[in-house]
C-alpha cells in the first residue's frame, strides 16, 4: 500500500511538470516521447523497450501532430514500462504486452486530448459570459493572476491525467500478459519492425506533400546502391 | 530577458475565442510597464492586442520584439494591430514548415544515426538538435524584434525562405530514405535479403502518399493499424 502510495505520488508529479511544458508553450520542446521513454527505459534498465516505445511514439507523433496528447502518450508508456518494472515485469520490442502499452497510451492521449479540447471550449463560453478581463481597470495584473490561475489548474489537471493514463496503460499491459500467450518470436521480430515502420509512413506522409516521399525513395534507392556495391 | 522567459507560458490561457491574446499581454507586460508607467496609457496600449492572435510559440519572440519596438515609436493602433495581423500569419507558416517539416525530422534522423553509439547519445543529439535552435530564436528574438522594427518579418524571410525551406526539406527527405533504409537492411539482414527492401520501402512510401491524401482519416487509422497489429500477433 505504501510502495503504491509513493507510486501514484511520483506520477503525479513527474507527469504533471511535464505536461507542463506543452500545456503552457502549446508545443512539445524538451518533453519529447524519444526523450522520455528512452531515459526511462536507461534509468530502470529497460533500454530496448524504451528505445522501440519512444521511437514508435516519436515517428508517430512527427506525422500527426494533432488528434492525439502526444506528451501525455509518452509519459503514460514511460510510466507503464517503469511501474511494471517495480513489480518484476519486463517488456520486450514488439512482444503482445509492449504493443498493448503502445496502443493503451495512444489511446489515452487521443482520449485526453479530446477532453482537453471540450473543456477549452467550454472555457471560452464562461470566460465570455464572466467578467471581462479587457476592461478592467488594473495595470495589467489580471492578466498575471490568469495565466498563474491556469498554470496551476493545468499542473493539478496534468497530474490527474498523468496518473490515469499511467493506470490504464500498466492495466492494459497487465491484461495482455494475463490473456494471451507470447507470441512467436519471428512474429514478434516482424511487429516490432512495423509499427515503427508505420511510424516512417505517417511522419513521410506529412512532411511535404507528395513529393517528400520521393525524395526518400531517392534515399532508399542510394542506400541499396551502397549496398549492392559493397 | 523576462518577456522571453514569460513567452515560454504564452499557451497557458489559450482559450477558442482569444487564442495566445491573454498570454502575448502577459509575456509582453514587464516591457509595457517599462515603457508606459502612466496606468491610463499603460491600458491603452494593453487594449491594441483585445484580438485574437495565434502565432507559432517558437517565433512568437520575434512578433513580441517589434511589436514593443512599435509601440515604443508611438506608432497607430491601427498600424500596429495590422502589422501584427500579418506578422503572425506568416510567423505561423513559416514556423510550422520549418520547425515541424525540416527541424524534427532532420533531428530524428540524426538520433538515428547517432543511437548506433548508445542510448545516451541518441538522446542528447535530439535535446540539443531540437532544442539550441528555437531555444535561441526565443531569446534572441525579441532583441532582434526590437531591434528591427517592423522589417524584422522581411529580414526574417530571407534568412528561412520558401526556398531555403525546400531545399533543406530534399535533402532531409532524401536522407531520411536514406538512413531508414540503411538501418532497416542492418536490423533485418538476418532474415530478409537486401532487394527486399525496395519492396518494402517502396510500400512504406506509398502508404505514406495514400495517408497523406487524407490527414483527417489518420485519427481513425492510426489507432486501427494498432489495434490491428496487436490482434494479430495475439491470434497468430
Amino acid at each position: 500500500m505504501g510502495q503504491a502510495l509513493i507510486i501514484l505520488g511520483v506520477v503525479f508529479v513527474a507527469g504533471a511538470v511535464l505536461l507542463l511544458e506543452r500545456r503552457c508553450l502549446g508545443k512539445p520542446a524538451v518533453v519529447q516521447p524519444l526523450v522520455l521513454c528512452l531515459l526511462t527505459g536507461a534509468t530502470i534498465g529497460e533500454v530496448e523497450a524504451g528505445l522501440w516505445l519512444g521511437i514508435s511514439l516519436q515517428l508517430l507523433s512527427m506525422g500527426q501532430s494533432h488528434y492525439c496528447n502526444w506528451v501525455l502518450a509518452a509519459i503514460s508508456a514511460a510510466g507503464g514500462i517503469a511501474v511494471m518494472s517495480v513489480y518484476d515485469i519486463h517488456l520486450a520490442p514488439g512482444a503482445t504486452a509492449t504493443v498493448a502499452v503502445l496502443c493503451a497510451s495512444i489511446l489515452v492521449g487521443i482520449g485526453f486530448d479530446l477532453l482537453d479540447r471540450k473543456m477549452n471550449l467550454s472555457r471560452s463560453v464562461s470566460e465570455q459570459k464572466g467578467v471581462d478581463i479587457w476592461k478592467s481597470e488594473q495595470g495589467g495584473e489580471e492578466f498575471t493572476a490568469l495565466i498563474h490561475r491556469n498554470i496551476v489548474r493545468g499542473f493539478l489537471f496534468a497530474g490527474i491525467q498523468s496518473v490515469l493514463g499511467v493506470g490504464l496503460v500498466v492495466t492494459a499491459g497487465y491484461l495482455m500478459l494475463g490473456v494471451a500467450a507470447p507470441a512467436h518470436p519471428e512474429v514478434t521480430i516482424i511487429v516490432a519492425l512495423v509499427i515503427p515502420l508505420f511510424g516512417v509512413a505517417v511522419t513521410l506522409g506529412s512532411l511535404s506533400g507528395r513529393l517528400f516521399p520521393l525524395y526518400a525513395l531517392i534515399g532508399v534507392a542510394v542506400s541499396v546502391g551502397i549496398g549492392g556495391m559493397i | 530577458m523576462k518577456v522571453s522567459a514569460r513567452l515560454m507560458l504564452i499557451q497557458s490561457a489559450w482559450t477558442m475565442t482569444s487564442m495566445q491574446s491573454e498570454g502575448f499581454v502577459y509575456c509582453l507586460l514587464p516591457a509595457l510597464k517599462k515603457l508606459f508607467p502612466e496606468h491610463a496609457r499603460l491600458k491603452r496600449v494593453i487594449n491594441h492586442f483585445h484580438l485574437p492572435i495565434n502565432t507559432h510559440p517558437f517565433l512568437v519572440s520575434i512578433l513580441a520584439g517589434s511589436i514593443l519596438k512599435m509601440e515604443a515609436e508611438g506608432q497607430s493602433q491601427r498600424l500596429t494591430v495590422s502589422y501584427l495581423r500579418t506578422a503572425m500569419t506568416a510567423l505561423a507558416a513559416l514556423g510550422d514548415s520549418y520547425f515541424h517539416a525540416v527541424l524534427a525530422f532532420s533531428s530524428m534522423i540524426a538520433v538515428l544515426v547517432t543511437l548506433a553509439f548508445g542510448p545516451l547519445p541518441g538522446l542528447l543529439t535530439l535535446l540539443v538538435m531540437f532544442n539550441t535552435v528555437h531555444l535561441l530564436i526565443r531569446f534572441a528574438g525579441i532583441f532582434i524584434g526590437f531591434k528591427k522594427g517592423d522589417a524584422t518579418i522581411s529580414a526574417l524571410g530571407q534568412w528561412i525562405d520558401s526556398g531555403k525551406t525546400r531545399l533543406l526539406r530534399t535533402l532531409t527527405g532524401i536522407a531520411g530514405g536514406f538512413v531508414i533504409s540503411m538501418i532497416f537492411s542492418w536490423i533485418a539482414e538476418d532474415f530478409l535479403s537486401l532487394y527486399w527492401i525496395v519492396p518494402i520501402a517502396f510500400g512504406i512510401i506509398l502508404l505514406a502518399f495514400v495517408l497523406n491524401l487524407k490527414r483527417s482519416v489518420w485519427g481513425y487509422v492510426l489507432p486501427a493499424f494498432l489495434l490491428l497489429v496487436l490482434i494479430s500477433e495475439v491470434l497468430i
